[in-house]
C-alpha cells in the first residue's frame, strides 16, 4: 500500500513542482518497491494520456452563428448597442450642438453645417471618378446618393472578417448580393495603412461613406480601388457588379510596404 | 497583439470588431473546455455559444484588472457545470467503457487510450473533471486554476491528485477486470 507522502511525490513529479530533494526521494523508493513503481507508471501514462489527447477543432460556423445570436439580442435591445444597425445604415450625426440659437442663423447655418459635415464625414455617397478622392482635404464631389442596404439587390452572402495585427486593428463585413458588393470597414491604426480592393472587370468602384472622423483618401485605379487610413473610422464601400453572380473581391491590407492580410472574397464562401 | 482587456473594453463600448476577435481567439478554447467536460460536440457548440452571449451581456461588468480569460473561462466552467447538472449526463454513461472500444487500457492504441480517457472523464465528480480539464485542456497553472474555479491552490492540487487517482482506479483497474 503506498502511503500519502508518496503519492503526492508522484503528483508532484508529473506536474513538475517537486524540488531535486523530493525528486531524489522519490526515485528512491521507486528503485525499492515494485508496487510504488507499477502505480507511478500507472499515473505517468494517464499523464501522457491526458497531455495527448487531440484538441478538438469548433465546427465550422460557430463564429458566425454566435456574432448572428449577439446580432439578434442587439437588434432586440437597440438603445443598448447600435452598431450592427450602423453596418447597414450609416451613422446619423446630430446637428443641434452645432446651431446658434437665433432661428434665422439657426437655420443658415444648419444647412450650411449639415452640408459641409455631409460632405466631410461621407454621408452621401461619392460617386467615385477614377483619381483621388481625398476624405480630409473636402474636393470630392458628393453627388447625393445615400448608400443603402437596398442597393445592391437581393443578399448571396455576408462574411466578417477580423484584422488585428498589433496596434492595427479592425474588421470587414462583406456583402455580396446579385448586382453590388457592399464592404463595411472598421479600422483604427496611429500608423498609415492602405486596404486595397482588386475586382474583375465586370465590377467597377461605385462609392463610399466615411462614417467617423480621420484621415483618408481613397484612389481608383482600373479594376482597383486604394483606401490609405490613418486614425480610427469606419467605411461602407459600394462596388457594382455586372455580373450578377456574385463575383470575387480582393483586399489586402498594407502597413510601410508590408503586406499584413490578403484574402479573396467570393460570395460562395461562408 | 491587442491585450484581451483592451479588445473586451472596446466590445464592451459596441465595438463588433472586438467582440469578433475575442470570439475568434477563445471560441477553441471554450469550445474544447466544454467538450472535455459533455463529451459531446453539439453540447459543447451550443455551450459556447451560450457562453459568448453570456460574456457579451456581461462584458461592461468586466474588471479590466483581472485576467480577462480567467474571466471568461469562469464564466464557461460555470455553464459546463449548469449544462450537466440540468442533464445529469453523469447517470448516462455507466455503462461499459471498453465496450466502445473492445481495447483494455494496457493494449489499446493511443487514438483508443484518448477515447477511454475521455469517456473516463465524464466518471469523475464535476469538481475533479473540471480540473482535469484546465490543467490538460487549457495546460493551465495551479494558480490559474484556482482563479477560475475560485478555490484555493492547494486545493486545486488535491483535486488534481484525486481525480488522476480516479481515472487510473477507473482505467486500468476496470481494464484489467475486463
Amino acid at each position: 500500500m503506498t502511503d500519502e507522502r508518496t503519492l503526492e511525490l508522484m503528483h508532484g513529479e508529473i506536474d513538475g513542482t517537486n524540488s531535486a530533494e523530493e525528486s531524489a526521494k522519490l526515485g528512491n523508493l521507486l528503485t525499492e518497491d515494485s508496487e510504488t513503481r507499477d502505480l507511478y507508471r500507472e499515473l505517468c501514462e494517464i499523464d501522457g494520456a491526458l497531455r495527448g489527447i487531440e484538441k478538438s477543432e469548433p465546427p465550422p460556423g460557430l463564429k458566425e452563428s454566435i456574432l448572428s445570436s449577439v446580432g439578434e439580442m442587439r437588434r432586440r435591445a437597440p438603445e443598448e448597442d447600435r452598431y450592427f444597425a450602423a453596418r447597414i445604415t450609416p451613422r446619423r450625426i446630430s446637428l443641434r450642438r452645432f446651431i446658434p440659437a437665433r432661428p434665422a442663423y439657426a437655420l443658415a447655418t444648419g444647412i450650411l453645417l449639415g452640408m459641409g459635415l455631409c460632405a466631410a464625414t461621407g454621408i452621401l455617397l461619392l460617386r467615385a471618378d477614377p483619381g483621388m478622392l481625398a476624405g480630409s482635404d473636402r474636393t470630392h464631389r458628393p453627388y447625393g446618393t445615400i448608400v443603402g442596404s437596398d442597393a445592391g439587390g437581393r443578399l448571396l452572402n455576408s462574411q466578417c472578417i477580423a484584422l488585428e495585427f498589433g496596434e492595427i486593428y479592425g474588421g470587414a463585413c462583406v456583402e455580396h448580393t446579385e448586382n453590388a458588393v457592399q464592404v463595411h470597414l472598421g479600422i483604427s491604426s496611429q500608423d498609415q495603412v492602405q486596404i486595397i480592393f482588386q475586382y474583375d472587370e465586370e465590377v467597377r468602384f461605385e462609392g463610399y461613406s466615411a462614417l467617423d472622423e480621420g484621415t483618408h483618401t481613397i484612389e481608383v485605379r482600373a479594376n482597383e480601388a486604394e483606401l490609405t487610413h490613418v486614425g480610427d473610422c469606419d467605411y461602407s464601400l459600394v462596388f457594382k457588379d455586372g455580373r450578377r453572380a456574385g463575383s470575387p473581391i480582393r483586399m489586402r491590407v498594407l502597413h510601410s510596404g508590408n503586406l499584413l492580410f490578403e484574402k479573396s472574397i467570393t460570395p460562395d464562401e461562408g | 497583439m491587442v491585450d484581451d482587456a483592451v479588445l473586451a473594453q472596446r466590445a464592451a463600448k459596441g465595438d463588433t470588431f472586438a467582440f469578433e476577435s475575442i470570439v475568434e481567439r477563445y471560441q477553441g478554447m471554450v469550445f474544447n473546455v466544454a467538450v472535455g467536460m459533455v463529451k459531446n460536440d453539439d453540447d459543447a457548440a451550443d455551450i459556447t455559444q451560450t457562453v459568448f452571449l453570456k460574456v457579451y451581456t456581461k462584458l461592461r461588468t468586466y474588471n479590466p484588472n483581472y485576467r480577462f480569460f480567467s474571466w471568461l473561462y469562469r464564466i464557461t466552467a460555470n455553464e459546463c457545470i449548469d449544462h450537466l447538472r440540468k442533464r445529469k449526463r453523469e447517470a448516462a454513461v455507466d455503462g461499459d467503457l471498453w465496450e466502445h472500444t473492445g481495447a483494455a487500457w494496457d493494449s489499446a492504441t493511443e487514438s483508443d487510450r484518448s477515447e477511454l480517457l475521455q469517456s473516463a472523464l465524464l466518471r469523475l465528480k464535476i469538481e475533479h473533471r473540471i480540473v482535469i480539464v484546465l490543467k490538460y485542456f487549457l495546460e493551465l497553472s495551479y494558480t490559474e486554476i484556482s482563479d477560475i474555479v475560485s478555490i484555493r491552490e492547494k486545493t486545486v492540487k488535491s483535486r488534481l491528485f484525486t481525480a488522476r487517482h480516479q481515472l487510473r482506479d477507473i482505467l486500468v483497474r476496470q481494464g484489467q477486470a475486463r
